[in-house]
């Protein structure tokens, strides 16, 4: 069964069989249904489990998401976070999950009913869809499409309109603010974040995202390039938009607009908003590292610990944007994405189509020249105001 | 068995003939507008299902309905402008009340 | 494979006559985006991946956001003024529809050789599309980007509130 090249050390052994060990596990369910069932229903079970994982695997991650962020934020604010339901307080989440449920479901008086139910469930789906397409490890991927990547894009889009449904549905005006500002900067957001994909599709001459993984093995990252790591950098920037995180979560803004879109909701249905907004930092995560970060690639430990450390690194990040930084304006969100981030794109697309043609130093300097001159001269041209040099700083100025 | 292309092409006739009676009947522009897309649609899958059983070597029933679905996005994107204007201007979207042609 | 295609045909024609009969302006939105959403199944059950993704994307992501804009930006929020009337005699518009229908259903079945056309066992890459895309239809192609430019400009033209007289 294994490879005869490691038949000589065990710990490789070991490991191999680790690195495959989820895969290993269905294809022996596959075999105990294909012994069975008729053929049809084999089919049936092998996508019921990938499904069935799937599904389950969704509300798991948001859990301890929840849980994992408010132990970083309490960290970063001198806190230790919640440390009373269980041992470091991992019990916690299942304990937030029993309150939401039995919380009481609000409805307003005047709202839409429809509207307002569907929309927390429509808000889920593409969150969980989405999921399937990611390549979990080797040969871990639920579905391997050609056009994996464009359908990525496609899913989340459809989240703008339930967002938009629900506020609407709420008929209150803080929602349809928040609503409206929502849809304003995932709009705005969604063209850098696929220009920034741009960059590693015409380098690897691919949509399908278990194509781009394999096309990075051992260390060959792309984040090791000069414009793999521009795009990175443009992704991850619009991806923290994209899930409305601090310091882009304008749509829910609690000092301005109580809490945006999700004002009206209460107990489940909040909850499952709060949900798709996680799922969707999970998954944004993952494909940001498996576009850049070479997704499961990597030496020694087993393919799908590779790909959590990854994630969970880029989203450390993301709660460490929100224990640091403030919100920006609205005028200030869109004229980082318009004004800073398509632009910035556009060039990394140049970039990498020298990198194609031209000789490795050629490209690396030329690369590193056009990113960096042109990183100066937008941020010199977005400089609104000139901030003075000897400007003395007197508190309650 | 598999489905015969009659079928693909009689649900893409009725889907047109839905819009035809939407872009018709309804007196909201912005109706009207949804008609002309479910047209557009009805279109595109006529095509997509032409090019599926056709020999299929070259892609030119794919490529025909990726134009096409280009230019309905321009075509929505200057009708809505269009609606939202003449809502400014009139108060209204209704199509019947729109008949001046200077106020 | 064949009920889906009949659950999805269902679907499609139930979904298509509610967004041209509501009255409420949102549902009717809401339908048009199931319409577009089951077109792009059909898509994929065509084995047209790559289209049935580009409909979801700009077709759900873009058009029906647009289209709810739109209901927003002209109805009032308040006063439930999205209900559109329906005291018009729909009898013409049925009468008009049903006409095209029968014809190009007649159109459809006088075809006799349809049926004897079959699926050939195909799979067209994405890569192969791209190219052909970017030689054969380079012309056209173009001329859809100049479209799209032209369509993006004229919209923000046509939309931008006048300054001068609100001043």
């Amino acid at each position: 069964m294994l490879d005869p090249r490691f038949r000589g050390s065990d710990i490789k052994e070991c490991m191999e069989n680790l690195d495959q060990i989820f895969v290993q596990a269905k294809r022996t369910v596959m075999n105990l249904a294909e012994s069975v069932l008729p053929q049809p229903l084999v089919l049936l079970v092998s996508m019921l489990i990938s499904i069935g994982v799937i599904a389950a695997i969704g509300p798991v991650i948001m859990m301890y998401l929840t849980w994992l962020e408010r132990k970083v934020v309490g960290r970063i604010q001198n806190r230790i976070g919640p440390n009373r339901v269980g041992k470091f307080g991992l019990l916690q989440p299942i304990a937030d999950g029993i309150k939401m449920l039995t919380k009481e479901d609000i409805v307003p008086e005047g709202a839409d009913h429809i509207l307002h139910f569907l929309s927390p469930v429509l808000v889920v789906v593409p969150a969980l869809l989405v999921l399937g397409l990611l390549p979990w490890g080797r040969n871990m991927a639920a579905v391997d499409l050609q056009v994996g990547l464009l359908l990525f894009f496609a899913i989340t889009s459809t989240g703008t309109l339930s967002i938009f449904l629900g506020a609407w549905g709420s008929r209150n005006k803080f929602s349809l603010l928040g609503a409206l500002r929502a849809v304003a900067q995932l709009i705005s957001y969604e063209i850098p974040q696929v220009f920034s994909a741009v960059v590693v599709i015409m380098h690897t001459q691919t949509i399908s995202i278990v194509e781009i993984v394999n096309a990075q093995p051992g260390f060959n990252w792309f984040v090791f390039t000069p414009w793999g790591f521009t795009g990175l950098v443009l992704f991850y920037i619009a991806s923290v938009a994209e899930c409305n995180r601090t310091p882009f979560d304008l749509p829910e803004a609690e000092s301005e607009i109580v809490a945006g879109f999700h004002t009206e909701y209460s107990g489940m249905k909040f909850a499952l908003f709060y949900m798709a907004e996680f799922l969707q930092v999970f998954s944004l995560s993952a494909l940001a590292a498996a576009l850049f970060l070479g997704g499961w690639q990597g030496p020694f430990l087993p393919s799908w610990i590779w790909f959590f450390l990854k994630t969970y690194g880029l989203i450390f990040i993301m709660l460490w944007f929100r224990g640091t930084f403030p919100r920006l304006r609205v005028d200030q969100l869109m004229g980082f994405a318009w004004k800073f981030l398509l632009p910035m794109s556009m060039i990394n697309i140049v970039v990498v189509g020298i990198w194609t043609y031209a000789s490795p130093i050629v490209a690396w300097v030329l690369g590193i020249l056009i990113i960096a001159i042109s990183f100066g001269v937008l941020a010199k041209l977005n400089t609104r105001y000139h901030i003075e040099r000897n400007r003395k700083f007197i508190l309650a100025e | 068995m598999t489905i015969p292309l009659s079928h693909y092409l009689a649900v893409s006739a009725a889907l047109f003939s839905i819009g035809l009676f939407g872009a018709l009947t309804r007196r909201s522009a912005i109706i009207v507008l949804i008609g002309i897309e479910i047209m557009m649609n009805a279109a595109n899958l006529n095509l997509i299902a032409f090019w599926r059983y056709s020999d299929g070597t070259r892609a030119t029933g794919q490529l025909f309905t990726f134009f096409g679905i280009t230019i309905a996005a321009a075509e929505v994107a200057v009708g809505l402008a269009i609606v939202i204007s003449v809502y400014r201007l009139f108060q209204s979207t209704n199509v019947n009340e729109i008949s001046d042609m200077k106020k | 494979m064949i009920a889906a295609f009949y659950l999805i045909s269902v679907v499609l024609i139930v979904s298509a006559v509610l967004a041209v009969s509501l009255r409420n302006l949102i549902y009717c939105t809401l339908c048009a985006s199931v319409v577009f959403i089951s077109s792009a199944a059909l898509f994929f059950l065509l084995k047209a991946d790559f289209i049935g993704v580009v409909q979801i994307l700009i077709y759900v992501g873009a058009v029906a956001t647009l289209l709810l804009f739109a209901v927003m930006l002209t109805k009032n929020l308040v006063s439930r003024q999205y209900y559109v009337g329906q005291k018009r005699k729909w009898s013409y518009g049925i009468f008009t529809a049903s006409a095209v229908l029968w014809v190009l259903i007649g159109s459809i079945r006088s075809q006799t050789n349809l049926a004897e056309l079959v699926t050939a066992d195909h799979q067209l890459s994405v890569v192969s599309l791209g190219k052909e895309m970017l030689t054969a239809f380079l012309l056209p192609f173009e001329v859809a980007s100049l479209l799209l430019t032209a369509a993006m400009i004229g919209g923000i033209v046509i939309a931008l509130e006048e300054k001068k007289k609100s001043s």
